[in-house]
């Protein structure tokens, strides 16, 4: 069988996105980057936008960093220390078969708590795995969020 | 001598009585890295030896199956009759048989569904809320009509979920066979649907279905003297454990139907024009491009027909370990010949128009790459054929025939990712031909032993196909964002099918990403490629375990390979190697200080108190080139000749170099100096330069140029989970998010 690979929905295909949560305390920020598989998202973005947009081929719609900025921020929400932070989202690349996008949340000071809601692709594939690595105050620490449990705390 | 070792011990003793409570450190077992692997392999035994390879006492069963099915394809229902000849070569007796019932992960009472966790959903399509919660479901399974005995006489059997237990009358002697005969019906999923790795495509626009049919006979289950009867339940990600046999298949199709399917068709006259049968004769003599068999425009005229009459096709398959077939109005049907070393065999393709231009330009050829590449690394393919069957959403392999996704869109589009993952997903399960059809493994324990392998061979297709072909799995770095993930979410490489965390990641890429570098950075392409192909020789057409394979690639290339099966197969450690120290000497025949009265052992009793040459950590007025040291220099000109004196090095410049590791995965060390004119050197460590200290390893670098750099791993070959240690002087490395930022 293919792993990884298809198209569309199907019982035995594996949904998994991994994204790295760094804090950069000098620049207030914590900078994030997602890797989702570029069929995956290409298929919910152009159902939520009810159009094809050939994401990562040479007939892409313009403008596709704004339907991703949009898309990222409504299935991302982060808390720091508490407060709801927007996301600044940056741009993004394609590496072989997968996007990686990159953004941005303010992080002032010490981050001591860091709440995740990632609902990426839930809607399109209800197996659909978001990993959320962070490493923060050089501190290792792991989410495995899913449509059971889309929201997850950690403690620094 | 003794007078001292006594007065010591008497010093030591009094000096531990002198503090309270004397601190005794604990033993502990061996936790060497490179300890060998008796602790977690299984004994070796009359079976399989403790070479690799198949014991003087192995054995395997077999399992002969002639049907007869037909295809309802208004219904969308399968009718089968099967005679299954069963032939017990083990040599114990059988009390009963366990036959596979797949078909029953889909029957409303499946445990399947009810071992999956559920949640609510904020917002529901309709359709999809209606099978949610209102329908009853799709109605899958096998209908089981009867179980008889040779004779007629019906057969005791229970079914279990996806296993039917025949119980026999008396036990099946070592050494005899027994016939049974099933008959069955099921209705065909859609799998765009409701998802299988079989069924039916639907097309909306013409009324059309295409077939792709598999798991749809019971079928034996594998019994060996490694599992007994490998009857663990089909749950859905653990694919199928099947013996080898020799099929008579007669499949009844409405008349206006193309068909392909495992084996050797015998009544080609009765199902296609005298026109096509020319055209297929032809193309048995094209070795350099595909033959249109069934045209565009046959298949065209086809779809429009649906015809009442039938036509029945005949297979006949010899030694396989499955049979599928693909049928439908809408194929078109291309072949062309393939030459291996011995033999020729044919590459064909099945496909609507709708995969069309994309696959008649290029399935076929590379069906006839993939046999050609993957026959080069284990052996000639021995079947007479393979087909590549254009089946959207799928990828899925059987005997001779598999499934693959990719067409152009609804405007003729082709995107790259769909061309390169067409191919990729052809060369991929063609190649699932060599394993697990052939080395026969069993995947419902190990999806890595089929998946692992083909995924490493279908890298070196690809990469031989086309060259900078853009392939997802194989190279080193591309394994590095699974690798260093969080523990919690990786599982070892050895664990069962049902289990694994990242499937894809897991069991296809991350054994495929450590033969590769088993071929590149420890073993080279000679001793690698010669023992995976022995491998492939050892096991063709028989099962091995993970242990044949593990001990097979030691036993025909003398490398010690089980710190690599520990780390890489056993566990989840992962390659990290950094340079902890540099420290650089000078030389100087000037006595330092601290170093008066230094002296060496000089044969068993005597001493040597110098002169020597000194190496110094600070450069001074007193340090020299090495050539420059009046005693270097009066010993090689009293040992060598001037001819001798031309090929002897001058270094002038040393390096202690320490290596550290915080992975605790082992690995060859690799470095690379470059010096002050920008040359480089590079150099290999064998990974036993950890044998003794798993932690740390020093060496020294004498150099005639001054180096600038040095770096370990500098192309990144063995998938260094953390290169910010990677190099002296250290060097700022940017994160992928800061190189991004600074695009």
């Amino acid at each position: 069988m293919l792993a990884g690979l298809l198209t569309a929905a199907m019982a035995h295909k594996y949904y998994v996105a991994v994204f790295l949560v760094e804090h950069a305390p000098a620049k207030k920020q914590l900078q994030i980057t997602a890797r989702v598989f570029v069929d995956d998202l290409d298929a919910a973005l152009s159902k939520k936008y009810d159009r094809e947009l050939y994401l990562a081929t040479k007939k892409e719609a313009s403008g596709i960093d704004d339907y991703l900025a949009a898309y990222f921020s409504e299935k991302i929400k982060i808390k720091v220390n508490g407060s709801e932070k927007a996301i600044s989202f940056l741009g993004h690349e394609i590496e072989d078969d997968v996007l990686i996008g990159y953004f941005t949340v303010e992080a002032k000071g010490k981050l001591k708590d860091l709440e995740i809601k990632n609902t990426l692709l839930f809607e399109s594939f209800p197996d659909q795995q978001n990993i959320i690595n962070t490493n923060i105050n050089s501190n290792k620490k792991s989410l495995l969020l899913t449509n059971d449990s889309p929201t997850g705390n950690l403690q620094f | 001598m003794k007078k001292i070792l006594y007065l010591l011990a008497v010093l030591a003793t009094a000096q531990l009585s002198a503090q309270d409570a004397p601190k005794k450190e604990k033993g502990h077992y061996d936790t060497n890295r490179f300890s060998q692997m008796y602790d977690l392999m299984a004994t070796p035994n009359g079976y399989r030896t403790a070479s690799g390879a198949p014991g003087p006492d192995y054995y395997q069963q077999q399992a002969d199956y002639k049907m007869d099915i037909e295809l309802d394809d208004k219904n969308t229902k399968l009718y089968g009759a099967e005679t299954i000849t069963y032939h017990n070569n083990a040599p114990e007796d059988l009390e009963y048989l366990w036959v596979q019932l797949d078909q029953n992960r889909r029957s409303r009472t499946s445990q399947s569904p009810l071992a999956e966790n559920q949640h609510i959903g904020k917002a529901y399509k309709a359709d999809n809320f209606s099978r949610s919660f209102m329908e009853e479901g799709f109605d899958g399974g096998f209908k089981i009509e009867y179980v008889k005995d040779a004779s007629g006489k019906p057969l005791r059997y229970v079914v279990n979920e996806t296993m039917m237990r025949i119980d026999l009358p008396q036990p099946l002697k070592s050494g005899e066979t027994v016939s049974f005969s099933i008959k069955w019906w099921y209705n065909i999923n859609n799998y765009r649907k409701i998802g299988g790795r079989s069924g039916y495509e639907h097309f909306d626009k013409d009324g059309n279905n295409l077939y792709v049919i598999a798991q749809f006979y019971p079928r034996m289950a594998v019994y060996n003297d490694v599992e007994g009867w490998q009857n663990m339940q089909f749950w859905g990600a653990g694919e199928f454990a099947l013996p080898f046999g020799n099929f008579e298949v007669n499949i009844t199709v409405p008349a206006d139907h193309v068909m392909e399917a495992t084996g050797e068709l015998s009544n080609r006259e009765d199902v296609f024009t005298r026109e096509q049968v020319k055209r297929y004769e032809q193309a048995t003599k094209s070795f350099d491009k595909p033959v249109v068999i069934v045209t565009q425009q046959e298949a065209e005229a086809a779809e429009k027909g649906f015809s009442d009459k039938k036509k029945t096709w005949k297979y006949k398959a010899v030694n396989v370990r499955d049979f599928a077939f693909s049928t439908s109005r809408k194929f078109i049907y291309d072949a062309m010949a393939v030459q291996l070393s011995g033999k020729t065999a044919m590459a064909v393709s099945l496909y609507p128009k709708e995969s069309n231009p994309l696959w008649g330009d290029r399935s076929t050829r590379v069906v006839a790459h993939t046999i050609k590449t993957y026959s080069k690394y284990t052996f000639d393919y021995p079947y007479p054929k393979a087909v590549s069957v254009s089946a959207e959403d799928q990828g899925m392999e059987y005997p001779m025939i598999c499934w693959n996704y990719g067409r152009p869109d609804a405007n003729g589009f082709v995107s790259e990712r769909i061309k390169y993952g067409m191919t990729s997903v052809i060369i991929h399960e063609v190649g699932h031909n060599f394993f697990p059809m052939i080395v026969n493994s069993d995947e419902r324990q190990w999806t890595w032993m089929d998946e692992g392998l083909n995924t490493f061979l279908e890298y070196l297709t690809e990469q031989e196909f086309e060259k900078d072909y853009p392939s997802h799995r194989g190279p080193a770095a591309k394994i590095v964002p699974y690798m260093s993930g969080d523990q919690n979410f990786l599982v070892p490489i050895m664990t069962n099918s049902e289990l694994i965390y990242q499937f894809g990641s897991n069991a296809y890429a991350k054994p495929a990403t450590g033969l590769n570098m088993l071929r590149e950075v420890v073993m080279g392409h000679e001793l690698f490629d010669y023992a995976f192909k022995t491998y492939a020789n050892r096991w063709k057409f028989k099962h091995p375990t993970p242990e044949d394979f593990f001990r097979t690639m030691e036993d025909a290339s003398a490398v010690d390979l089980d710190w690599f099966w520990r780390g890489w197969f056993y566990s989840t450690d992962y390659v990290d190697i950094g340079i902890e120290d540099v420290k650089e000497f000078y030389v100087t025949d000037d006595k330092p200080e601290g170093m008066e009265d230094y002296s060496v052992r000089k044969g068993r009793f005597g001493r040597d108190n110098g002169p020597f040459v000194y190496m110094v950590d600070e450069k001074s007025k007193k340090t020299k080139k090495a050539e420059d040291i009046k005693l270097l220099k009066n010993y090689i000109d009293d040992n060598f000749t001037a001819a001798e004196k031309a090929q002897l090095k001058k270094p002038s410049y040393f390096y202690e170099v320490t290596f550290n590791k915080p992975g605790d995965m082992l690995m060859p060390i690799l470095v690379r100096l470059t010096f002050e004119d920008g040359t480089t050197e590079d150099y290999k460590f064998p990974v036993q330069i950890w044998r003794k200290n798993n932690q740390t390893a020093a060496r020294v670098f004498a150099t005639e140029k001054q180096v600038k750099k040095i770096e370990v791993d500098p192309e990144l070959l063995t998938a260094d989970i953390d290169v910010t240690n990677n190099s002296w002087p250290k060097e700022e490395v940017q994160s992928k998010f800061d190189q991004f930022e600074g695009k």
